[in-house]
Parts: structure tokens; C-alpha cells; sequence
């Protein structure tokens, strides 16, 4: 080694992250994945969109009170429900809607949520709600589909024998949850400010400085939410040394939180909601700030569990 | 304290024994060989000092720390493991580079740190390709650079010229012996019995998970204490004189392949060698070679 070199320096845990995070960031930008992916959700966000935008002119065409259609878009986008929220919340079309009964809007575990979620919808612009739903939506499916050899393909080349004379299992990890998170995050973000352009372009009267706001909020902090599913991710990437494996066990994982999810609307089993992630999305874009404070806490904690469960197994096991 | 110590180190993997009752130390400044056949248990004992492998009993300590303590031992120790895939998307010298911020280094640093190493294993121009590009034997001696990497004290090499080509081997080989040079402890597991010989200054053989024999090569080949000398096939010399020499412990004519044996107990055997041949040369034989011990290969395969 040259003598004139410096020598090298004591790596503290946010150094050493942060050289991971730098690394992991540009590889996956090499790699074919963040392309294929963001030409897929950007295709399937467009039809999303092209299919609401049609929805919202033709409430407009029926006349509809734009508040009774923002609701009754809402609810179909949350596709949820259980009881209406306020007397005055009840969505209904003109004319049919006066003589049908009320139609239930939203779910109702704790009425905090459902005032939340009310809160939401009357303060954002509808374009957005749907916006966040798509983000929220495919976000499970992008860690899995980004992130299914986050760990296991290390593992099965043993490219991670490389890496452990020189790299703590902690930093690995946050190095490379954090690069995930923060590409599927720009890929969204991307994706989002496209259909927010096309909405501006298609809908009359939208308000696009609110969007942005709103947009502003939401995806500042959904960072929070990513993490909770890519440390998922990691966690059962790290159970194996079989990438395709891994993909199968994150498949399972998001079908048993998308059925202990319905399992929940059972009111005896309605505690479980509070265990499942999808639970506490709502308080992402939530107005209310205690709301949203502690739905982002929350999804902190999720996320914290499961690099906290990645570790455990990446310490544990043979490399 | 020896860079490595193992006492009755253990792995198994399910039902399944690969290394029993592992007890070794390896000293400083010396290249120590890990002899043996297929399943013996070398590659299950360089990972558990590598740190890839966790022990199921017994101890180990790699320059005085628990093997897989990264603070304690970054950038001191060095490793190529066998078998192990580099990222085909990432150029060589963006590769060591980032490898050398790991050890510690700064940006600037590593990047002369990833230019040195490529060069020192004879691939100053591959730094722009990409690591999915490279032949077996580049992407070989791209591992060799980053095990070398920041100079560690302790280097451990899995088959460090499998694949290589007889010139980059030998290069391989020379850097080994001059990294030795400087001081370093170097460690290689292989099946290449006559590049063993070669490199080592001592070894470990290691069968059925079990060490059979450790020592100097010296010792393993029996180097000072075996003279054999090749004369013609068919050669009739006159043992007495030569059963006379002193410090000979025995003496083994092999007539039909013409191979003297003489077992030493000398300090010095050259002493011998020259005396033995003094006599066969005035007895008018031919001599066709001498060597001290048998080659490594043949002891291994006396043991295994």
C-alpha cells in the first residue's frame, strides 16, 4: 500500500450505512428492475387513471354534488365498509340515492380512524386520494417484486462472503432497506406527478396547488410506510438462501395480511386490524396531525420490528 | 499470540460431521497451508476463520477476536472465498473502491487503493469492466486484489490460482511470496499439492473432517530427514561403505528403480548428501537426481 495514503479511518454505524446506501443505490439503478417496474406501474397507473378520470366527468355529467361524488369515489377506491360515518357523509346519486337506504362508506374499528379517514376525504383533492390509493396499493407488491433477493441472492452467490470481513450485519441491512425504499420512493413519486399533470390536463377546476400540498404531506412521510414492507421484505429474503423461494414466501406474506386483514371485519376478530400494517395507512394523508404523527410512528415501529427480525437471522445464520 | 488459534472447533451441518476436534495454531509471518481431499473439511475450517461459518462447539480466535467481529478485526484481515460471485453489474474498480470505504478508507484513497490492487494482480486496464464481463480467471484474480486489499495482516485464501493459467498463477504465486515477505501470515486451503510445497512454510492435512497431520513442510515431507538419491536403473553400488557414513539412521537400495533411501538424523543433512555422494561418484556411479524427503503429494497420500 502506498505509504502516502492516509490511514483509514474508525466507521461509526451511520458511516458505514450510508457508504451501503451510496453502493446499493447505484446498483439497483444498473440493474433492469427499477426500469421494468416503473414502466409497469406508470402503465397500469395511467389506465387507473384514465378509468377515474372517466368515473369523475361522468358524476359531473349526472350533476352530481361533487362532495356526494367525492365520497362515493372515496369508498370505491377504499372499496371498504361497514357503516356510514356522519348522517351527512352518506354517499348518494341524485334522485335513487333519497328513497335507498344509506350505503355504508367506510370501515368502523375505532371511530378516531373513521374521523380520520372522514377528515381525509373532505380535505383532499379527490385526484389525490386516488393518487395516494395507487401509492398505497402497489407499494407491497413493489417490495416484493424489488426486493425478493435483497438478502437471498447475496446469500446465493456469496457475494455477502465478500462483504463480511468489512461490513456489519446492521448497516448492511439499513444500507440497503434505505436504497430500497428511497427507489421505490422516486419511482412513485415520478409515477405520481405524471398523473397529477394528467389530471391537471383532464379535469376542469382541478386544484392543483392543493394537490401539491396535500402530495407534499403525504409523500414525505410515506417513506415510513415503504419501509415497513421492505423491511418486511428483507426480513423473509434473509430466511433463505433461495431467491425465488423468498419471492414465494413474501407472495404468502402479503396474501395472509390481505386475509387477516378480511379475517378482521369479523367483529370477534376485529383486534387483528390493529396488528396488520394496511391498518393505519389511512393516517398517512390525514389532516389530522396527532393521527398522522402516530400512524407514522407506528409504521416505524413495523419497520423497525422487521429489520430488527432481519437482523436477528442475518447474525444467526451461516454465510 | 498467533494470528489464529482453534481449540476442538466443531461444525456440523444437520446429521451431518464436517469438521471434528479441531486443534491448530497458526503462527505469524508465515504461509500456512490447508491440505486435503474433497469433503476433508478445509473449505468448513476457512470459512469458520473467515467468519462465513458459525462454530457448533469449540473456540476460535482470529487475531485475538471472535471471527465475524467486524470492528475488531476490519481491515486487518483479508479473505477470497471459494466459489463466491461478484456483481456482474458493477465496474472492478467501483467494486474495490467500495470494498476499501468499508476497510475505512476515504473516497479518494480507495480509488488509488481499487488502481494499486488491479495492478498488483495484473488487471490495471479492467477497472472499467463490468465484473459480469470478466473470464473465470479475472474474475479470480479480481478476488485476489480485494483480499489484499489495505495490506491486512491476515489473509485467507480459498484456492487462490484454481482456473488461472500457468503465467497468472505463477504471478498469483509470486505476489503470495512477497506479501509473506512483508511480513504478512497468509493462509491457503487447495488441492494443489505441489503448489503447497512450494508456497508453504508449514501445513495442516486434514481428512474426514479431522486434522491427521500438522507440522513444518519440512517435516511433513520429511525434507531433513529422508535423502533420496536416483541413480540408473539397474545400478549395482556398494552399500557398505556407504552404511559406514555417520549420522546415518538407515539405509533403503531400491535396486530395480535405482533409488537410494537414506534416513538422516543429522542436524544439517547436506553434510551427508555431500559425503553419500562423494562415495557413489568415486564408486563410478551415475547420479540422475537427488532430493531430500518425499514431495508432499506422496505423504498426503500415505495419510489419506
Amino acid at each position: 500500500m502506498d505509504p502516502s495514503l492516509p490511514p483509514p479511518r474508525r466507521l461509526g454505524y451511520l458511516r458505514e450505512t450510508a457508504i451501503v446506501f451510496g453502493y446499493e443505490f447505484a446498483s439497483i439503478w444498473r440493474g433492469v428492475r427499477p426500469l421494468s417496474l416503473l414502466i409497469v406501474y406508470f402503465l397500469g397507473s395511467f389506465l387507473a387513471a384514465g378509468i377515474f378520470c372517466k368515473l369523475y366527468k361522468t358524476a359531473e355529467e349526472k350533476d352530481m354534488n361533487p362532495e356526494e361524488a367525492k365520497v362515493v369515489i372515496a369508498a370505491l377506491l377504499y372499496s371498504s365498509v361497514d357503516e356510514p360515518i356522519e348522517e351527512g357523509e352518506r354517499p348518494m346519486f341524485d334522485g335513487e340515492a333519497q328513497s335507498a337506504p344509506a350505503k355504508p362508506v367506510l370501515p368502523k374499528l375505532s371511530e378516531r380512524q373513521d374521523r380520520a379517514i372522514s377528515g381525509v376525504i373532505q380535505s383532499t383533492p379527490l385526484p389525490m386520494l386516488f393518487v395516494f390509493w395507487m401509492g398505497i396499493l402497489v407499494t407491497p407488491l413493489f417490495s416484493v417484486l424489488m426486493g425478493f433477493d435483497l438478502l437471498s441472492g447475496d446469500l446465493q452467490h456469496r457475494f455477502v462472503r465478500y462483504l463480511a470481513p468489512r461490513l456489519r450485519p446492521g448497516p448492511m441491512l439499513l444500507g440497503k432497506i434505505l436504497s430500497q425504499v428511497a427507489i421505490q420512493w422516486l419511482i412513485s413519486l415520478f409515477t405520481s406527478f405524471c398523473i397529477l399533470a394528467y389530471f391537471a390536463w383532464q379535469l376542469k377546476g382541478f386544484d392543483a396547488a392543493g394537490a401539491l400540498v396535500a402530495a407534499g404531506r403525504f409523500w414525505s412521510l410515506s417513506m415510513a410506510y415503504m419501509a415497513t414492507y421492505v423491511a418486511l421484505s428483507a426480513f423473509l429474503s434473509s430466511l433463505t438462501r433461495m431467491p425465488l423461494l423468498a419471492l414465494l414466501f413474501q407472495l404468502v406474506a402479503i396474501f395472509v395480511l390481505w386475509f387477516l386483514s378480511a379475517l378482521a371485519s369479523w367483529p370477534p376478530l376485529a383486534f387483528l386490524d390493529y396488528l396488520l400494517p394496511s391498518y393505519y395507512k389511512f393516517g398517512l394523508y390525514s389532516p389530522d396531525p396527532a393521527y398522522f404523527l402516530s400512524s407514522l410512528g407506528v409504521y416505524t415501529l413495523f419497520a423497525s420490528l422487521f429489520t430488527g427480525l432481519a437482523w436477528l437471522v442475518t447474525t444467526r445464520r451461516d454465510r | 499470540m498467533n494470528p489464529i488459534s482453534m481449540r476442538a472447533l466443531r461444525k456440523t451441518f444437520g446429521r451431518k460431521v464436517a469438521v471434528e476436534s479441531l486443534s491448530l495454531e497458526i503462527g505469524p509471518d508465515q504461509i500456512y497451508g490447508l491440505i486435503g481431499p474433497n469433503g476433508a473439511g478445509k473449505t468448513t475450517s476457512f470459512s469458520m476463520m473467515a467468519g462465513f461459518l458459525h462454530p457448533s462447539s469449540g473456540e476460535i480466535a482470529v487475531l485475538g477476536c471472535r471471527p465475524g467481529k467486524v470492528e475488531a478485526l476490519r481491515n486487518r484481515i483479508g479473505v477470497l472465498p471459494q466459489d463466491a460471485l461478484l456483481p456482474a453489474q458493477t465496474r472492478c474498480a467501483d467494486l474495490l473502491s467500495y470494498f476499501a470505504r468499508l476497510q475505512g478508507f476515504d473516497t479518494r484513497s480507495s480509488r488509488r487503493l481499487a488502481a494499486e490492487a488491479l495492478e498488483r494482480v495484473g488487471l490495471p486496464e479492467a477497472g472499467e469492466l463490468r465484473c459480469g464481463t470478466l473470464s473465470h480467471g479475472m474474475a479470480k484474480r479480481i478476488g485476489i486484489a480485494q483480499a489484499f486489499l489495505g495490506d491486512p495482516e491476515l489473509v485467507l485464501l480459498d484456492e487462490p490460482t484454481a482456473g488461472l493459467d500457468p503465467k497468472h498463477a505463477h504471478q498469483i504465486r509470486e505476489l503470495i511470496r512477497q506479501q509473506r515477505r512483508a511480513g504478512r501470515c497468509i493462509v491457503i486451503s487447495s488441492h494443489n499439492l505441489h503448489e503447497l510445497e512450494s508456497l508453504c512454510d508449514a501445513a495442516a492435512i486434514l481428512d474426514h473432517g479431522r486434522l491427521v497431520l500438522e507440522g513444518t513442510m519440512a517435516t511433513l515431507t520429511g525434507s531433513s530427514r529422508q535423502i533420496r538419491i536416483q541413480l540408473l536403473p539397474g545400478a549395482q553400488p556398494e552399500l557398505a561403505s556407504l552404511r559406514a557414513l555417520p549420522q546415518l539412521k538407515s539405509l533403503d537400495f531400491q535396486a530395480a528403480s535405482g533409488i537410494l533411501v537414506l534416513e538422516v538424523e543429522a542436524a544439517r543433512p547436506e553434510e551427508l548428501i555431500t559425503a553419500a555422494l562423494g562415495l557413489l561418484i568415486a564408486q563410478g556411479q551415475l547420479i540422475a537426481g537427488v532430493s531430500k524427503g518425499e514431495s508432499l503429494e506422496a505423504q498426503v497420500m500415505k495419510l489419506i
